[in-house]
């Protein structure tokens, strides 16, 4: 991703914006985007009434009301809010209609839906057990099993009162389940191409085995396809044949191409929860989990946002900038009021602008790498400042953000004494990049192996994107270099997966070699 | 590495780690062990931690109990807490014959165990399914720990008391002179030694064949799974003589879950999960906890274990290699047993005086015809 034009960024936000301290988070206009939120519904958190709309999730619905904190961790019973956003942390995790450890911030709404804390005494927003957190100056290496073991009377206290504190949310209600919003799972179990991920890579994999004539199971375990890419607002130069639009657009289009393939099946809300030797995929959707044995496999499972290092990296009000931009650009819901950007990948000012458009105001910038001192000094006469290289040190609050300090670096990520700075903010919003999301891929048979270009572990494949006879891997997992190589790289798994099983011509190989030798060119 | 060792032992798994560690606390402390990966590598990290005296043979009770015995002590005698808590055994009988079992039991381990209604049971876990539950044999000193608290504890007080421990070295050869073992040939070198301790789990087999000596031990393949972990609901170890189903809730909140599957009669080195047996145990875990049905499986792994015919471990000499030690085929049940066998054991390499136990799990017995049969066995 590239630097925004600091030209284009004052032009449209010149000069300091009025702090909006608007209790109504819902975002009501928007540049670019429109927000279907469907009819109202009601539901009750730990005994209040909570206002959701139909397209919502619980997470979200609660977060528009002003619900920040959503769970206690486990050891010190810190107060957590939203980070991810996308089903993948464990922050959210509160116990909806008598089912424990259900994690809101992707579980639906549900009309007249029980919301209740767990892990918490009385409940999530004050929980008297976060006294342990202030006892921490007894305990330097932490709250773990091996500290008070003698005297032995001790020990047998503790373990008492451990064992008690042990686990999460509560065993499920007598009669408890959560009903479905998803109709009954229905599969063809022998299907030619099984796809997991509906993210760019997964879609055009899809489409291009249904389009050689395969059948194509596509599964992804959100509620629509499109992936992270559905929830960015910023243009694309480097998409292939998409090239120019706006992230969501991309995924628009793609999605709108999946529905003119009989062929292709997506199965959404679905699961691939395993994948065991002899390519059997197990897919589990709301309670049932079936087996599948596809003839290929083509795994598109993406990437999880990092988390920044610093103080209270865990206060509620500190999100994760995928997890900002669905909440804002996906479900139309602003993360807060006030935000700082901090980054060091060089996309802050691409997320300060979606926040802008979302109608928040945007304290600061703040990017660990050195950026141009034109763009900085350029950025001191907008509202909001650029301050690079600086990174954040700490951040303040008691129960939720209020404030951050920044402090300059060296560039080589010493920090410089005296240039601390302390910036208000209700919203902290952290870009640094991904990792893969290796677990399917590894129970596949792929071997993770170090790769100095990305300067990770990476799924180890062959020229051809396989990793294990008949299984691709293609994406993000593998740290595409941008939007048009994923593209590209769900084309060639698509197409080969198709010539494989005897679908497809001597012109659709000759295509795919194409793809493949400019998929590998440099 | 040195030149020369008192003792070689081969496996740093609970049974190898327990043997050298009690090898050098009777003074014993010129011993190495070697390790193909990294301690705790093979089924000692992948088990369930079961404890229980409640078998239905003289043979197992008597080493159980020596087990028990010795977990009591174990944390503050390892100086490491082994999170060892006695909470309760409980085995359900379904059908008359089960029932009829679990009276066999109890009458021959009596101490602390008790036949009970399925209402007490009831009682005791209030979200079990006592739906067509004829009966339960309870044994109240049922425990469970931290396998790898036991195996880090072993670890670190046998080196502290000068044991050496060589992860990563994997052993080539046993070369014997004489009849007599005299030296072992590992990937780092060669050491010598007059005494061997095969205790190489499911490998154990190929090291007794670098001897000459056939063992009639099989690797199979169990194995566990662990739901997301739930606020504590019912503590001690729960196992069905019906489904064979075994669960504990964990120190953590974890529920965790093996039932046999039909992956089992395979023999195989391989430890990938297999989808017959998260099927075949959330099934046999459902039936009796009902109200799991919604509750996330986080894990599934796979281990192998080393069977022998009878199910009942090979320890002690062999009668064709002075010298060479079997610590091997403990099944499903080496956690339980490590402290027992590992002291005894200890205790034949230092004095050579042989024991009843040892006697009755010889290599021997197959031979002879005096198989160790224990039908409360759950692997079938």
């Amino acid at each position: 991703m590239k630097l925004l034009g600091e030209r284009q960024f004052r032009q449209r936000y010149n000069g300091a914006r009025a702090v909006i301290d608007s209790k109504d988070l819902r975002v009501r206009e928007h540049p670019y985007l429109k927000f279907e939120r469907g009819k109202k519904i009601a539901m009750r958190f730990d005994g209040q009434q909570v206002e959701a709309y139909e397209n919502e999730t619980i997470g979200v619905a609660l977060h528009a009301s002003g619900a920040r904190i959503f769970g206690r961790s486990l050891k010190y019973h810190r107060p957590r809010g939203l980070l991810c956003v996308s089903g993948r942390c464990s922050n959210c995790m509160l116990r909806v209609n008598g089912v424990p450890n259900v994690r809101v911030c992707v579980e639906p709404v549900r009309e007249g839906a029980v919301i209740e804390s767990q892990n918490a005494f009385p409940n999530v927003t004050h929980d008297a057990y976060s006294l342990l957190d202030r006892l921490d100056f007894m305990m330097p290496v932490g709250f773990q099993y091996r500290r008070f073991i003698r005297p032995k009377f001790v020990s047998q206290i503790f373990e008492n009162v451990v064992r008690k504190m042990a686990g999460r949310g509560s065993i499920p209600d007598e009669d408890a389940i959560l009903s479905s919003t998803y109709p009954a799972l229905e599969l063809d179990r022998s299907v030619d191409v099984a796809v997991v991920g509906g993210g760019p890579a997964g879609i055009s994999a899809a489409i291009s085995a249904a389009r050689a004539g395969a059948k194509v199971a596509l599964f992804d375990e959100n509620s629509h396809l499109g992936g992270r890419l559905l929830k960015q607002t910023c243009r694309y130069d480097d998409a292939g044949p998409y090239t120019g639009l706006r992230g969501f657009e991309i995924a628009n289009r793609m999605v709108e191409e999946t529905k003119f393939l009989p062929a292709l099946t997506p199965h959404l809300g679905t699961l691939a929860a395993a994948c065991y030797e002899g390519r059997i995929l197990t897919v589990f959707r709301e309670n049932s989990l079936q087996e599948l044995n596809p003839k290929t496999l083509i795994l598109a499972p993406g990437a999880y946002e990092r988390t920044m290092v610093f103080e209270n990296n865990d206060l509620p009000g500190i999100l994760l900038a995928d997890g900002a931009r669905t909440l804002m650009n996906f479900y139309g819901v602003r993360p807060g009021n006030r935000a700082v950007v901090a980054s060091n990948d060089g996309s802050g000012q691409a997320l300060a602008l979606e926040l802008l458009d979302a109608g928040m105001y945007v304290e600061a910038i703040i990017e660990s790498r050195a950026c141009p001192e034109e763009a900085v000094r350029e950025s001191t006469k907008s509202g909001t400042k650029l301050l690079s290289p600086y990174v954040v040190k700490s951040a303040h609050g008691n129960s939720k953000l209020n404030a951050i300090t920044a402090v300059q670096t060296d560039g080589k990520g010493e920090e410089i004494p005296g240039t601390e700075m302390h910036l208000q903010c209700d919203t902290l919003c952290v870009s640094c990049g991904t990792n893969p999301a290796f677990e399917l891929v590894s129970l596949a048979g792929a071997k993770m192996e170090y790769d100095p270009r990305a300067d990770a572990f990476l799924p180890a494949r062959t020229k051809g994107l396989e990793v294990a006879s008949r299984v691709f891997v293609v994406g993000d997992v593998c740290r595409t270099r941008d939007l048009g190589e994923t593209i590209l790289e769900g084309c060639i798994a698509g197409n080969s997966a198709a010539l494989l099983l005897g679908y497809g011509d001597g012109e659709l190989k000759q295509a795919t070699d194409k793809m493949l030798a400019r998929r590998w060119e440099n | 590495m040195k030149q020369k060792y008192d003792v070689v032992i081969i496996g740093a798994g609970l049974q190898g780690l327990s043997v050298a560690y009690n090898l050098a606390k009777r003074g014993l402390t010129n011993v190495l062990v070697l390790e193909k990966g990294y301690l705790g590598s093979g089924a000692s990290g992948r088990d369930i931690e079961l404890i229980r005296a409640i078998f239905a043979s003289p043979e197992w009770i008597s080493l159980m109990k020596e087990s028990i015995r010795l977990f009591r002590k174990l944390s503050s005698e390892l100086n490491f807490n082994i999170m060892y808590a006695e909470n309760g055994h409980m085995l359900l009988a379904k059908t008359p014959s089960q029932v009829k079992l679990c009276q066999e039991i109890h009458s021959s381990y009596g101490n602390d165990s008790r036949l009970i209604e399925p209402q007490e049971a009831k009682e005791i876990i209030p979200a079990l399914n006592v739906e067509g539950i004829e009966g339960a044999l309870y044994q109240e000193s049922g425990a469970t720990a931290l396998t790898y608290g036991v195996l880090w504890g072993y670890a670190e007080a046998a080196q502290r008391l000068g044991v050496e421990i060589c992860p990563f070295t994997e052993v080539l050869g046993i070369s014997v002179v004489e009849g007599r073992v005299n030296s072992v040939t590992t990937t780092k070198g060669t050491v010598r030694t007059d005494t061997v301790v095969d205790a190489a789990g499911a490998y154990s087999r190929d090291i007794a064949k670098m001897v000459g000596v056939v063992l009639p031990n099989e690797p199979h393949r169990i194995e566990a799974l662990v739901t997301e972990s739930l606020k504590p609901f019912f503590s001690c170890n729960v196992v069905s003589l019906d489904s064979h189903v075994a669960c504990k809730q964990t120190a953590r909140g974890e529920v965790l879950g093996y039932a046999p599957s039909k992956a089992e009669a395979e023999v195989t080195y391989s430890t990938s999960s297999t989808p017959m047996f998260l099927r075949a145990t959330a099934k046999a875990m459902l039936e009796i906890f009902p109200r799991l049905r919604q509750v996330k499986v986080q894990r599934q792994w796979g281990g192998i274990i080393d069977m022998t015919p009878d199910r009942s471990p090979t320890i002690g000499p062999v009668d064709e290699i002075d010298g060479f030690i079997l610590n091997s085929g403990w099944g499903g049940y080496g956690f339980m047993s490590s402290p027992a066998s590992g002291s005894i054991l200890a205790e034949f390499i230092v004095s050579g005086k042989t024991n009843t136990i040892i006697e009755s799990f010889s290599l021997r017995r197959f031979a002879q015809g005096r198989l160790v049969r224990d039908r409360s066995m759950i692997v079938e």
